[in-house]
């Protein structure tokens, strides 16, 4: 039982797989725009999360928290611009899903 | 290790992970922006569980502070009516998303099984701030600017987007 | 690194200074560019009402002065602020086709005004952070600098793709294209996460003894591939092209022109740069665990160039609207440039030349025809193919020039175009990809069809009304003329592969 009790690299890294595959479930099965900015946001995470992890246990520096703190900064301005357009789209048509966005593909 | 630092780990990974499953399902999509605030706390405890104390402090409060916060900001405005998810669509969806999640999660595991990480005795943990504070402002000094144009980007776009009606006339 | 630095060393920190100095030296055009971009903004903010024009020359000058400064750019290689970025001739090159770019895309703008609106602050300062993000791109080696700088590229291009707020077709496209984006560069973060557990470093160059010592290791196939991923999205390759005629479509025309050329020349950029550290040319590549499969790179590649190249040019037969047929030829050209990838060679940088050449062509022939697509629409006020009947002596310039700029490219001589692709099939047939330059040629034949298509149109089918439209403004004269003059020219074509046979990486 000493996989259940001592906590190592390969604990952290299937965590961050584990929210990866639920982010990209996310970004697929979901239709609502702001949901799958959300799935976004667990990718982002899963990745800043492995930085962190590899830092800790394989490099013993800093780079990876560094790696972290610019992901952070890029998931704000991305947000940022995300939910603009959203806010955006929803003044034309007053719904945000994905599929609605229609106009284009006829 | 002490088994409570083993439960304490569990406990984390669970609040980190979970709450994806929650997002995925769930019919109202203000629930799954707070289980996303549960998801993003979770990964803040384990950040703070592998010794990375300042980025565990920045992820509560640029994460969960700022970006929840415009988030919920997001969905309070569009939320006048209620968006339901087409029942049929989010069905029609879901054969692809298990597929999708069972390859990624089939392929990650493979890979962290596989490979040799080559992990070392990890040393005492200890305060990163100031170190932190002087890569920025060294080797990372490229990076910091740059990411500060990012973030002019972010606000002058943001704005500049939602804006309403051209100030044209 | 962790204890040294509890105390501020004031010799080291001495020494970083003077390192900082040196960086500068190497670094001045995207300063320039920086500095424009908030000048503009600022200009944007407090002066201007109606004298909005002054930000589009703010913006146009800026580009100039840091594409002048980019050929001052000191010429031996070596590597800026601690190995962020390297500075050798491959970087300036790319570099200086993308300000190229942008001076054009500055231009168009200011043709497209009808459709893009006056008041342009904060769109040439968002642009400005784009072509800074680009070039960064182009010269970055070390793997956060690469993800930041996709990031400040491909967030600047959400926003100008959503410029026309007013429009639904605008507003959807940059919601797709933002979207999808962000996957897509969250793929290659979570790549980039994996090579950086696997070597502990996140430079680029430390990939090549990587490349060697895992070389039948899926999981080091598997990172790759995420960052080859997210560096798909923005050159619109297989898998991830499928963004491309909705965004091409509903972007301004100027915006489209944009991206089909910076966009794509600055991610071909990094590829090569990731490519070139992984050795393609020798046995790298993914091996299953049985050992029974062995794919290498440059197979992965030539795949990913067959199939981009076949989808884009199958899909463009059944376009109706100008702007999405070529939406989806630049899918085509991009699968014609991975060609070009996948014969890449270390040794004597074969098919990287092919590449790099291919993309200057491209620039000058792509812009060109979204040029003469804004100059018509300005007048027919439409960009369905349809409306193009009857355009060979209702608009004689326009037409011919369009002539020139498709026959570009399909890769007929006696335009660049031919030479450019000649010398991506000769590099694909001197590394013994037979079957790819087959795939290449017989696509090339379909692709024939769809721009001749326009032809037709233009000089067979003749409209109801007959009168010719005025002739169009100054500036789409001397637009459209100035971009075919490179494309039709021999003595460009000297210059061109002058430039680019003297190519190298930092190593």
């Amino acid at each position: 039982m000493s996989f259940l009790t001592e906590i190592g690299l390969n604990h952290f890294l299937v965590v961050s797989a584990l929210m990866f595959t639920l982010g990209m479930m996310i970004v697929v099965m979901r239709r609502n725009a702001v949901a799958v900015l959300m799935g976004i946001e667990l990718l982002l995470n899963s990745a800043a999360l492995n930085f962190v992890a590899f830092s800790r246990y394989v490099s013993h520096d800093l780079n990876g928290h560094l790696a972290a703190i610019f992901i952070i900064v890029v998931a704000a301005a991305e947000a940022t611009i995300i939910l603009a357009i959203i806010l955006n789209i929803f003044s034309h048509n007053h719904s945000v899903n994905v599929d609605e966005a229609d106009l284009l593909s006829q | 290790m002490s088994f409570y630092e083993g439960l304490l780990f569990y406990l984390l990974a669970a609040t980190a992970v979970l709450p994806g499953v929650m997002i995925l399902f769930s019919r109202d999509i203000v629930h799954a922006a707070f289980w996303l605030l549960a998801s993003l706390a979770g990964v803040a405890g384990l950040y703070l569980y592998l010794g990375a104390d300042f980025l565990g402090f920045t992820q509560v409060m640029i994460y969960i502070g700022g970006i929840m916060i415009l988030i919920i900001f997001g969905l309070m405005v569009t939320h006048k009516q209620k968006i339901s998810l087409s029942q049929l669509a989010q069905k029609r969806l879901l054969v692809p998303a298990v597929i999708t999640g069972g390859i990624i999660l089939t392929a990650l595991l493979y890979v962290i099984n596989k490979t040799t990480w080559k992990p070392t005795a990890s040393e005492e943990m200890e305060p990163t701030s100031a170190d932190i504070g002087y890569l920025l402002m060294s080797d990372y000094l490229l990076p910091f600017e740059i990411a500060s144009i990012v973030l002019l980007v972010g606000l002058v776009g943001g704005v500049y987007i939602a804006r309403r009606k051209e100030r044209e006339a | 690194m962790l204890a040294a630095t509890k105390q501020l060393d004031t010799k080291a920190f001495a020494e970083f200074v003077s390192g900082v100095g040196d960086s500068v030296a190497g670094f001045w055009p995207e300063i320039v560019l920086g500095i424009t971009l908030c000048a503009v903004l600022l200009y944007d903010l407090v002066l201007s009402r109606e004298r909005s024009k002054n930000t589009a020359y703010m913006a146009f000058g800026g580009t100039l002065l840091s594409l002048a400064l980019v050929f001052m750019l000191p010429s031996e290689p070596r590597s800026l602020f601690s190995g962020m970025l390297a500075l050798d001739s491959f970087s300036t090159f790319f570099k200086a086709v993308i300000l190229i770019g942008t001076l054009v895309t500055v231009a168009l703008t200011q043709l497209d005004k009808e459709n893009i609106g006056a008041r342009l602050g904060e769109y040439y300062g968002i642009l400005l952070a784009a072509v800074l993000g680009m070039m960064l791109m182009a010269s970055s080696t070390n793997m956060i600098m690469i993800y930041l700088a996709v990031e400040l590229a491909s967030l600047s291009s959400y926003v100008i793709v959503a410029h026309r707020r007013q429009s639904r077709i605008g507003s959807e496209a940059s919601l797709k294209y933002a979207i999808y984006g962000s996957v897509a560069s969250a793929l290659m973060l979570y790549g980039i996460s994996l090579l950086f557990g696997m070597t502990g470093s996140l430079s680029v160059m430390g990939l090549a003894d990587l490349g060697i010592r895992m070389a039948t290791d899926v999981g080091f196939g598997i990172a790759v591939g995420l960052v080859l991923a997210g560096l798909a999205y923005k050159m619109a390759a297989f898998p991830m092209h499928f963004w491309v005629p909705d965004v091409y479509q509903g972007a301004p025309t100027a915006v489209t022109a944009f991206l089909s050329v910076a966009s794509k020349t600055a991610a071909f950029a990094i590829l090569l740069r990731f490519m070139a550290s992984l050795d393609p040319g020798s046995a790298t590549g993914i091996k299953m665990a049985d050992g029974g499969l062995f794919l290498d790179w440059t197979s992965i590649l030539a795949v990913a160039a067959a199939v981009t190249m076949t989808l884009g040019n199958l899909a463009a037969l059944f376009q109706t609207n100008i702007k999405r047929m070529l939406g989806y030829s630049s899918i085509a050209h991009a699968g014609y440039i991975l060609m070009g990838v996948a014969a890449l060679e270390v040794s004597d940088y074969a098919g990287f030349k092919a590449v790099a050449f291919y993309l200057l062509v491209y620039l000058f022939t792509n812009l060109g025809a979204f040029a003469v697509v804004i100059v018509v629409s300005n007048q027919v006020k439409s960009e369905e193919i349809e409306a193009y009947k009857g355009l060979g002596t209702r608009m004689w310039l326009p037409a011919l020039l369009l002539t020139i700029f498709l026959f570009s490219l399909i890769g007929m001589p006696p335009t660049a175009g031919f030479t450019g692709k000649f010398l991506l099939f000769r590099a694909a047939i001197d590394k013994g990809l037979y079957w790819l330059a087959i795939m290449g040629g017989i696509n090339t034949a379909v692709s024939v069809y769809y721009y001749m298509r326009i032809l037709k149109f233009m000089y067979l089918e003749d409209s109801a009304e007959k009168t010719p439209y005025p002739a169009p403004c100054l500036l789409g004269k001397v637009l459209t003329v100035g971009l075919a003059l490179p494309v039709l020219l021999l003595f460009f074509l000297g210059a061109a592969a002058g430039w680019t046979k003297n190519l190298s990486l930092l190593g």
